[in-house]
């Protein structure tokens, strides 16, 4: 009996949470006002079919990452430009971190679990929220205005989330810390650098993967991490660059490119490992037998 | 849609068959010159310094005489009358296919510029409509027999570029099912019915191109410079790849190193190699500059 109760008390807890976390709940994360700019219209609310009708262009990013929700709320005032607050849903804080990599460009600790502060707009993330203050034009009302909204949604949001476990598997020496795009949708493998127009590997929304930059004397490496469900599908991703890039098939593998660059390849457990751009060798071996070391 | 082969980062270095376009467009290898090759079509870029004003304000006589210049001398024609009446005729039905994103939208001032030149060739009022959300229920777009497609360049969150490719996104009703592979075949929207056969002129909007997109609206006036152009043409694969190589040459100065246009607009591409809609490969490209030459950097 005891044990039912004790099971019965975690299944509200967990739905307490859900409840918590999904749904009109988004409502109560925006401020009513800041002075002098009020919300006097209803918040909006999108779902992956209606996300195309709010963000023209841009609803793919962000279902590209498992998008659920998000909710919008405009702020005006007289003789002021108009604020908008958009949070986004994205299901998991992997995710909303994912995001907020593609507008990452130095990571400002102040709001949330990181943000980009801009003249006209903050965007963070925090737990499973990806959340934009962005404002219509620059005033000085505006400088003071977007850091207490960003501040006050920020406190709203009691979760935080851990960073992708695929982040820990990336080697700290050489690493640009702000270069990491953490993915699942192939679109997003030629964001540090051109790879192949198609899904070659693959990556899906069933894989992990992350690109970051590395420097060694001036000598940039840009690494591609593949985390696959088992060894048999890193393997074929092996097979699938080899093959696409006309290498022989070796593990790992390492060339010269035409251009003198170098690229070099690794299969390890249920890890695809590739790192190219490099002009020496010695770099781009470097990034690969590191992970021949990981467990 | 035909079956893609993969072009690989080391297939665009070894310089294969597409190389040529594809090293540009996709991976950011420098392009060695405009037009060295067998000309095949002719882009005009005009700029005008003081065309872009005080907080963007459009000078719309600026615009109309850029927009005059740009046409004579596309057509080879020596007067506007002349230029227009080899692209209209007084009994076409003309749709204006404008674009009227929030952020970055096709200028009031061009919409105007180019109606009141379609109106001088002879055409009645009533048989010219702008448009751009709206085309499909558009009672003169439903019975065009000439289109005039003019959008602004920008980088774009999923298909790299909002291009004039792009543009006819709205002749669609199923616009996600353009979105695969990072919209790829946008071109065979130029195959509908609608669209084919139609388009008479293209004029992509250089005036304050968006080179760089953050946040969720893809949009940030740090990355909109006022560059003071049009870039017009009748081969829109064309006029596109020029606008992507000024994004691309725009973002290497800003940035100060290759920044990849991501995801990379491999729709200019395709138009090309695929479905054969213009030349996307700039050494077939007769750029013809006109005007303003500062910083012009193509």
């Amino acid at each position: 009996m005891l044990r039912y109760l004790k099971y019965l008390f975690i299944v509200f807890l967990l739905f307490n949470t859900y409840i918590k976390m999904n749904g009109q709940s988004l409502k109560n994360l925006f401020p009513s006002a800041i002075s002098p700019w009020e919300a006097k219209e209803p918040v909006r609310y999108f779902d992956t079919a209606t996300l195309y009708e709010y963000i023209d262009g841009g609803a793919e990013l962000f279902i590209s990452y498992d998008f659920k929700k998000a909710a919008s709320l405009k702020y005006t005032s007289e003789d002021q430009p108009d604020i908008v607050v958009d949070i986004f849903d994205m299901g998991s804080p992997a995710n909303a971190f994912g995001v907020f990599c593609h507008v990452r460009e130095k990571t400002d600790p102040h709001y949330g679990q990181g943000a980009q502060v801009y003249d006209d707009a903050i965007v963070f993330w925090k737990g499973p929220y990806y959340i934009s203050v962005m404002a219509y034009d620059i005033t000085p009302e505006v400088k003071t205005a977007l850091p207490e909204m960003a501040g006050t949604i920020d406190e709203r949001i009691s979760v935080t989330g851990p960073l992708p476990e695929i982040l820990k598997r990336l080697p700290g020496s050489g690493l640009e810390k702000n270069s990491i795009l953490y993915f699942h949708h192939y679109i997003w493998q030629n964001t540090l650098g051109f790879l192949a127009d198609t899904n070659f590997l693959p990556i899906h929304s069933g894989t992990d993967a992350v690109l970051a930059n590395y420097i060694f004397n001036k000598d940039k490496q840009t690494l591609l991490l593949v985390e696959y469900k088992n060894s048999g599908d890193a393997r074929n991703a092996l097979k699938n660059f080899t093959a696409a890039f006309d290498l022989p098939m070796k593990n790992p593998v390492f060339s010269r490119l035409e251009d003198g660059t170098w690229i070099g390849a690794l299969q390890t457990a249920s890890r695809f490992v590739l790192v190219f751009r490099g002009k020496n060798r010695k770099n781009t071996e470097y990034l690969i037998r590191n992970f021949q070391q990981q467990p | 849609m035909k079956k893609q082969e993969t072009i690989t980062r080391r297939s665009l270095i070894k310089k294969s068959a597409i190389a040529a376009a594809g090293g540009t467009l996709l991976m950011n290898l420098p392009v060695h010159a405009f037009g060295t090759e067998n000309k095949s079509t002719k882009v005009v870029l005009i700029r005008h310094k003081d065309v872009v004003g005080n907080k963007g304000k459009i000078n719309a006589d600026i615009l109309q005489d850029m927009l005059d210049r740009a046409v004579a001398s596309l057509t080879g024609e020596s007067t506007t009358g002349k230029a227009w009446s080899r692209i209209i005729q007084p009994g076409d039905i003309v749709g204006i296919k404008s674009n009227v994103w929030n952020r970055l939208s096709t200028p009031p001032g061009l919409e105007s510029a180019i109606k009141r030149r379609v109106q001088e060739t002879g055409v009645k009022n009533g048989n010219i409509s702008i448009n751009d959300r709206g085309v499909l229920t558009d009672p003169v777009f439903q019975k065009a027999t000439a289109l005039i497609n003019t959008c602004p360049l920008r980088t774009h969150a999923w298909a790299g570029l909002g291009t004039l490719i792009k543009n006819y996104i709205t002749f669609s009703d199923n616009k996600p099912s353009f979105h695969p592979d990072s919209c790829a075949d946008l071109a065979t929207l130029w195959e509908f019915p609608q669209v084919k056969g139609k388009t008479r002129l293209n004029i992509l909007v250089v005036l304050t191109p968006l080179f760089y997109g953050v946040g969720p609206h893809h949009f940030n006036r740090k990355y909109v410079w006022n560059y003071n152009g049009l870039l017009v043409g009748f081969d829109p694969v064309a006029v596109d790849a020029v606008g992507a190589e000024l994004i691309r040459t725009k973002r290497r100065e800003f940035f100060k190193e290759d920044i990849p246009i991501n995801p990379p607009p491999k729709h200019i591409l395709l138009a090309d190699q695929r479905y054969h809609l213009g030349t996307a490969d700039l050494g077939r490209i007769d750029l013809v500059k006109l005007g303003w030459k500062e910083n012009i950097l193509i």
